[in-house]
C-alpha cells in the first residue's frame, strides 16, 4: 500500500487513542458512589391546587359529599376531613389542563387521577383532535401568568399548580376546584436531595444545617399559628420579597395571596420528632414504581440492582443525618463553613430555607450558604449530578425520576 | 430583406409617446441612403474628480450617413468608447448635441443597438432567446419572433445551437449571437463597441466576413469603435481618426473599394500607413 | 476487487465513494463509542443505546406523552414550514427592492444591522408570549431564514452585469422590464443560495421555539427527554432533527440544481 495511505491511518489511530486518553483523564476514574445522590429530608408536603379556566366554572367536576358514592363511581376519600371528592370523569374526558412540569408531582398527581377515572393521559400538541376517552396535558406552564398566555392559544380547561400561583389566580379572580390537600391529603412535595460524596465528608456541617433548618421550619408553623408575633410578619415579609407574583397585582392583593399559600402549604422536615424519615420511604416507594409504570422511569428497581422498590427506597433515603441533627444537641460549629445549595427560587414551598437565610439563623451557626436559584426541580438535580450543588431543595418526583434513569442510586456508605 | 418590408399591422403599444421598439430603421425611412443621419455636434466630455478636471472629449462633432459603416479608431484610452457611449444614450455627456433625423437623443433606446465587447448575453437564456430578447421587449408575438430568430439563426450560422446555453459557446459564437440580438431589432444605428476585441484573431478575421457578408445582403448603419486599424479598413466606408486625451477628430478618411476588400491591396496599405503613423505619434507610452 | 482505480470509470467512482461514506460513518460509530464507553458519563449514552431509544422511538412512539413520533415529526414540520414560507415571502421582495433601490438599502441598513445579530433563540419567548401557538414558533423560524435569505438576496442584486442591465436598455426595455426580465433572472442563483444558508439556521430555531411554545414537537420532546434525564431517548430526537434537516437542505440542494441548470447559471 502507499506509504500516504499507511502514514493517514497512523495518524487517525493516535488522534483516536489520544482523544481517548484525554476523555479519561478528565474523567479521573468513575468513583461512581460518590455521584450518587440521596434524599435526607422532608421540606413540605400538600401545597397545590387545581384552578379552573372562567367558562369551565359552570361544569361539575368534582362533587364534594359527606356520604360514599354509589358502585363504580369515581372517587377520593379525604380521611382527614371525612369526605367524599367524587369525580365525574365524562366531564373531564377530552380536556387540557396545563402542569407545571411532566417530572413535577403536580403532573404526576394529575396523572393520578386520570388513572383514576380511566382517562388516557396524553400529551396536547397542535393539531390534535380530542377525544373524550383522554385527559390532555400541555406541561411546562410554571406560573399563573404563563397559564393565561397558554389560554390564548389553546381552549385550556384547568391548570394544577403549586403554591403561591393558585393564591395569584384566586386574586385574579378564578375558581379553586380543589386543592391538593383534599385529593391527595399529606402529600409528598418537596425533599431535600444531597451528593452522597458532600455527605461523606461533611457530615458534619450538614447535621449542623439540618438542625437550624428544623429549627426555622419549627418557627415558621409557630408564627403561622400566631399571626400576632414578629416572626409572622417577618415571614410575610420575607415571602413577599422571595416569591414572584404577577405585575398586576396590588400590595395588598399580594399579600393576601402570601397569606393564602402559606396556610396551604404544610412545612414539615421528617417523619418523627426523632428525624425518622420511613413514610418519606413509603411515598418514595410508590411514586418510583408508579414513574417506572407511566415510562417516565425505564429502569425498574430490579434494573438497578435492587430487590424490591422498598429496598431501593431504604437505599435512597438517608434518614441518619436528620436524626442526628435532630437528637443531637445544636451546636455551632468552629469554623466558618459554606454549602453549596441548590432550590427552586420564587416557591413558597422551600420558604423556609429562605426565612433561615434572610434571618441569620445560618450565619449564627457559622455556615454560609451560596444559593444557586434554579427554574424547576430537574435543573436543581442537574447541579447536584454534576457537583456543583452539595445539596438541594426539590420535589421527589424529578428527584426519584432523574436519579433512577441516571442511576444514581447507590447502597448506602457504610 | 429590403426597404419594402412592411410594417406590423396594427399598433401594437400602448403609450403614444413611446418609441416603436423594433424597426426604429423605419422611423426614417424618407432619409435617403447616403444622406446623413446621425449628427453628433460639439460633443463634450468632462470628468470631475476630488483632485482634478479630466477633459476626456473634446467638442468632437461628425456626421453618419445612413447605410454606411464608419469606424472609430484612436490611441489607447483616448476616449472612443466614451464617444460610442455617449451616442447610445447610456453616459451623458457634459455638452452637445446628438441627433438622429430631427430627433434628439438622450437616453438609451432601441433605435440605438449595441454589441459590447463581452458580449453581454443573458446566461439564463438560449441562444434563441438571447436574440429574441429585444423583440420579447417590443411586444412582438410569439411566432413571428420564432420566424424571424430562425432567419437570423441560419444567417449567422447558429441554428444547431439554437437551443443550447451561452456557456456551452466558443467566444466567437457568443459574438454571433451578440450581433444577431442586435440586428434583429433594425435599429436605425447599431454601435459596436470593440465587437471583436475579445476573440483571437483567427476568429476575428472569420466574424469581420461574416459581417460583410450581413452588410451585403442588408444595408445598415453602424458606427464602429476598434483599435485594430486593419479591421477598420476591412469593414469602413469612412474612418474617423482620433486624436490622443482630450480626443478630437484628427481626420476622417474614406476607404476606397467596396466590400469584401482585398486586405492586401496597395490603396489600403497606404492608408494604413497614414493611420499608423498618426496614431504611432499620438502613442504617449514610448515618449 | 482490487483491480486498478479508473478515474474516468463511473461505475469505478461510485463505489469509491460509497467505500468511503461506509468506512467514514462506522469508525465515526466506532469513535462514538469509544468515547461514551470511556467517559463512562450517564449523560452521553452509548450508540446502541441510542439506536434502540431510536427504533422503539419510531415503531413505538412516546409512550409518555401518548403520541407517535410522527405526530411530534408533523408539528415540528409544519411549523417549520410555515416560518420557511414566511421567510421566502417577506424576504424576496423586499430583498429586490434594497437592492435595486440604494437610498432605500441605505436607509434600512442600521436597522438590519440592529436586529440581524440578535440570535433566534433570544425572539423565541417574546414571539412564542406575543403570538401564540400558531404564529409565535414559526416567527422564530421565520426570523432564523429572513434575514441570511435577505443579504444573498440584496447582494445578488448589486452584483449583477452592468453589461446586462445596458444591453437591454440598448434594446428598448424599460424600467419595469429590466426589473423582471434581467434583475429577477440574474438574481436567481443568489435567491437559492440564501434558502440554503437559511434552511440550516431554521431548524437551529426549531428547538428554542418549542422550548418555550410547549405545544408539541420534536424539539420540545428533546427537552422534555433531557429534563427527565432519558438521555438515550435525547439523542435519538437530536438523530431525528438531523436528519430533518439533511432531508430540508438536501430537497433545497436539488431544487437549486434543478433551477440552475434550466437558467443556465451553474457553468
Amino acid at each position: 500500500m502507499d506509504k500516504k495511505v499507511i502514514a493517514i491511518i497512523i495518524v487517525v489511530i493516535i488522534a483516536i487513542a489520544a482523544v481517548a486518553a484525554a476523555v479519561v483523564l478528565m474523567n479521573n476514574g468513575g468513583q461512581k458512589d460518590d455521584n450518587n445522590l440521596s434524599i435526607v429530608g422532608r421540606v413540605n408536603s400538600e401545597g397545590s391546587g387545581i384552578i379552573l379556566a372562567q367558562d369551565q366554572i359552570a361544569t361539575n367536576y368534582i362533587t364534594v359529599q359527606d356520604t360514599a358514592p354509589g358502585f363504580g363511581a369515581k372517587y377520593i376519600y379525604n380521611s382527614e376531613e371525612g369526605k367524599y371528592y367524587v369525580f365525574h370523569s365524562e366531564n373531564w374526558g377530552g380536556k387540557i389542563f396545563a402542569t407545571p412540569g411532566m417530572a413535577t408531582i403536580q403532573h404526576v398527581q394529575l396523572m393520578t387521577l386520570a388513572d383514576m377515572m380511566g382517562l388516557k393521559f396524553v400529551s396536547y400538541t397542535e393539531g390534535t383532535s380530542t377525544s373524550s376517552d383522554t385527559l390532555y396535558y400541555i406541561a411546562g406552564v410554571p406560573s399563573f401568568a404563563e397559564f393565561q398566555n397558554k389560554q390564548k392559544s389553546a381552549p385550556l380547561a384547568g391548570f394544577i399548580i403549586w403554591e403561591a400561583q393558585v393564591s395569584v389566580g384566586m386574586q385574579a379572580g378564578y375558581e379553586t376546584l380543589a386543592l391538593t390537600n383534599n385529593l391527595f391529603d399529606g402529600h409528598t412535595c418537596c425533599i431535600i436531595g444531597a451528593s452522597n460524596k458532600y455527605l461523606k465528608n461533611e457530615a458534619n456541617t450538614f447535621e449542623v444545617f439540618l438542625s437550624v433548618y428544623s429549627q426555622a421550619v419549627d418557627k415558621i408553623n409557630a408564627a403561622l399559628k400566631s399571626p400576632s408575633s414578629a416572626d409572622y410578619a417577618k415571614l410575610v415579609e420575607i415571602a413577599k420579597n422571595r416569591v414572584s407574583m404577577p405585575d398586576w397585582m396590588t400590595d395588598s392583593q399580594k399579600e393576601v395571596a402570601i397569606i393564602s399559600a402559606l396556610y396551604n402549604v404544610t412545612y414539615i422536615y421528617a417523619d418523627s420528632s426523632t428525624g425518622s424519615l420511613s413514610d418519606l420511604e413509603d411515598d418514595i416507594a410508590d411514586l418510583a414504581e408508579s414513574l417506572y409504570d407511566a415510562k417516565q422511569i425505564d429502569k425498574s428497581a430490579k434494573d438497578l440492582g435492587f430487590s424490591s422498590y422498598e429496598a431501593m427506597a431504604k437505599a435512597f433515603v438517608d434518614e441518619r443525618y436528620m436524626k442526628a441533627a435532630l437528637t443531637g444537641s445544636f451546636q455551632s460549629l468552629t469554623s466558618k463553613k459554606t454549602i453549596n445549595v441548590a432550590a427552586i427560587s420564587g416557591d413558597i414551598h422551600q420558604i423556609a430555607l429562605w426565612f433561615a437565610m434572610d434571618t441569620g439563623m445560618f450565619e449564627k451557626a457559622n455556615l454560609t450558604i451560596n444559593v444557586y436559584p434554579q427554574g424547576n426541580g430537574p435543573a436543581v438535580w442537574g447541579l447536584l449530578s454534576n457537583g456543583e450543588a452539595d445539596i438541594g431543595f426539590l420535589g421527589a418526583p424529578p428527584m426519584t425520576i432523574k436519579s433512577m434513569n441516571a442511576e444514581a442510586i447507590g447502597v448506602p456508605n457504610a | 430583406m429590403s426597404k419594402e418590408e412592411q410594417v406590423i399591422e396594427g399598433e401594437k403599444y400602448d403609450s403614444d409617446d413611446r418609441v416603436r421598439a423594433d424597426h426604429t430603421d423605419l422611423l426614417y425611412a424618407d432619409i435617403p441612403e447616403g444622406e446623413p443621419l446621425l449628427k453628433i455636434e460639439n460633443l463634450n466630455v468632462t470628468y470631475r474628480t476630488d483632485e482634478k478636471v479630466t477633459v476626456a472629449v473634446n467638442n468632437i462633432s461628425f456626421e453618419v450617413n445612413k447605410g454606411e459603416l464608419v469606424s472609430i479608431v484612436g490611441p489607447s484610452g483616448c476616449g472612443k468608447s466614451t464617444v460610442l457611449r455617449c451616442i447610445s444614450g447610456l453616459l451623458q455627456p457634459t455638452s452637445g448635441t446628438i441627433m438622429i433625423g430631427d430627433k434628439v437623443c438622450t437616453v438609451p433606446g432601441s433605435d440605438r443597438g449595441m454589441v459590447f465587447q463581452d458580449f453581454a448575453l443573458f446566461p439564463w437564456r438560449t441562444v434563441r432567446k438571447n436574440i429574441e430578447f429585444g423583440l420579447e421587449i417590443a411586444g412582438v408575438p410569439k411566432e413571428e419572433r420564432r420566424e424571424r430568430s430562425e432567419r437570423y439563426l441560419k444567417a449567422m450560422g447558429l441554428l444547431e445551437f439554437a437551443d443550447s446555453r451561452i456557456h456551452e459557446l466558443s467566444g466567437g459564437m457568443k459574438q454571433r449571437v451578440g450581433i444577431a440580438r442586435a440586428m434583429i431589432m433594425h435599429p436605425a444605428v447599431i454601435l459596436m463597441d470593440e465587437p471583436f476585441g475579445a476573440l483571437d484573431a483567427q476568429t476575428r478575421n472569420i466574424l469581420q466576413e461574416s459581417l460583410v457578408k450581413v452588410l451585403n445582403k442588408s444595408s445598415r448603419t453602424i458606427i464602429f469603435v476598434t483599435h485594430s486599424v486593419d479591421e477598420a479598413l476591412f469593414l469602413s466606408d469612412r474612418i474617423i481618426v482620433l486624436s490622443k486625451r482630450p480626443a478630437t477628430i484628427h481626420k476622417i478618411f474614406t476607404v476606397p473599394g467596396d466590400r469584401p476588400r482585398d486586405r492586401a491591396c496597395p490603396e489600403l496599405t497606404a492608408l494604413r500607413g497614414e493611420i499608423l503613423a498618426y496614431l504611432q505619434s499620438q502613442n504617449t507610452m514610448f515618449d | 476487487m482490487f483491480m486498478k482505480y479508473d478515474e474516468n470509470n463511473r461505475q469505478h467512482r461510485m463505489i469509491r465513494s460509497a467505500i468511503i461514506t461506509i468506512l467514514s460513518l462506522a469508525t465515526f460509530l466506532v469513535l462514538w463509542w469509544v468515547v461514551t464507553a470511556l467517559m463512562n458519563d450517564r449523560n452521553f449514552p452509548t450508540p446502541d443505546k441510542v439506536f434502540v431509544a431510536l427504533w422503539n422511538l419510531l415503531l413505538y412512539g412516546d409512550p409518555i406523552g401518548g403520541h407517535s413520533v410522527w405526530d411530534y415529526i408533523a408539528v415540528s414540520l409544519t411549523t417549520f414550514i410555515k416560518g420557511f414560507g414566511l421567510a421566502l415571502i417577506f424576504a424576496l421582495p423586499l430583498g429586490l427592492l434594497l437592492g435595486y433601490v440604494k437610498i432605500l438599502r441605505e436607509f434600512t441598513a442600521p436597522w438590519i444591522e440592529i436586529v440581524r445579530p440578535i440570535a433566534p433563540i433570544a425572539w423565541a419567548p417574546i414571539f412564542v408570549l406575543s403570538f401564540g401557538s400558531q404564529l409565535g414558533p414559526a416567527l422564530v423560524v421565520f426570523i432564523g431564514i429572513f434575514f441570511p435569505l435577505l443579504t444573498n438576496i440584496i447582494f445578488g442584486v448589486q452584483r449583477i452585469d452592468k453589461n446586462w442591465l445596458d444591453a437591454s436598455k440598448t434594446l428598448g426595455a424599460t424600467q419595469g422590464q429590466l426589473f423582471t426580465k434581467v434583475v429577477l433572472p440574474a438574481t436567481v442563483p443568489y435567491i437559492l443560495n440564501g434558502i440554503k444558508v437559511g434552511l440550516g439556521v431554521g431548524w437551529m430555531c426549531i428547538v428554542a421555539a418549542e422550548i418555550y411554545n410547549k405545544f408539541g414537537g420534536i424539539g420540545q420532546y428533546l427537552v422534555d427527554m433531557v429534563n427527565g434525564g432519558l438521555m438515550s431517548n435525547a439523542f435519538a430526537a437530536i438523530i431525528i432533527i438531523a436528519v430533518l434537516g439533511l432531508m430540508t437542505t438536501g430537497v433545497a440542494e436539488y431544487v437549486s440544481k434543478v433551477v440552475s441548470r434550466r437558467m443556465g447559471m451553474d457553468a
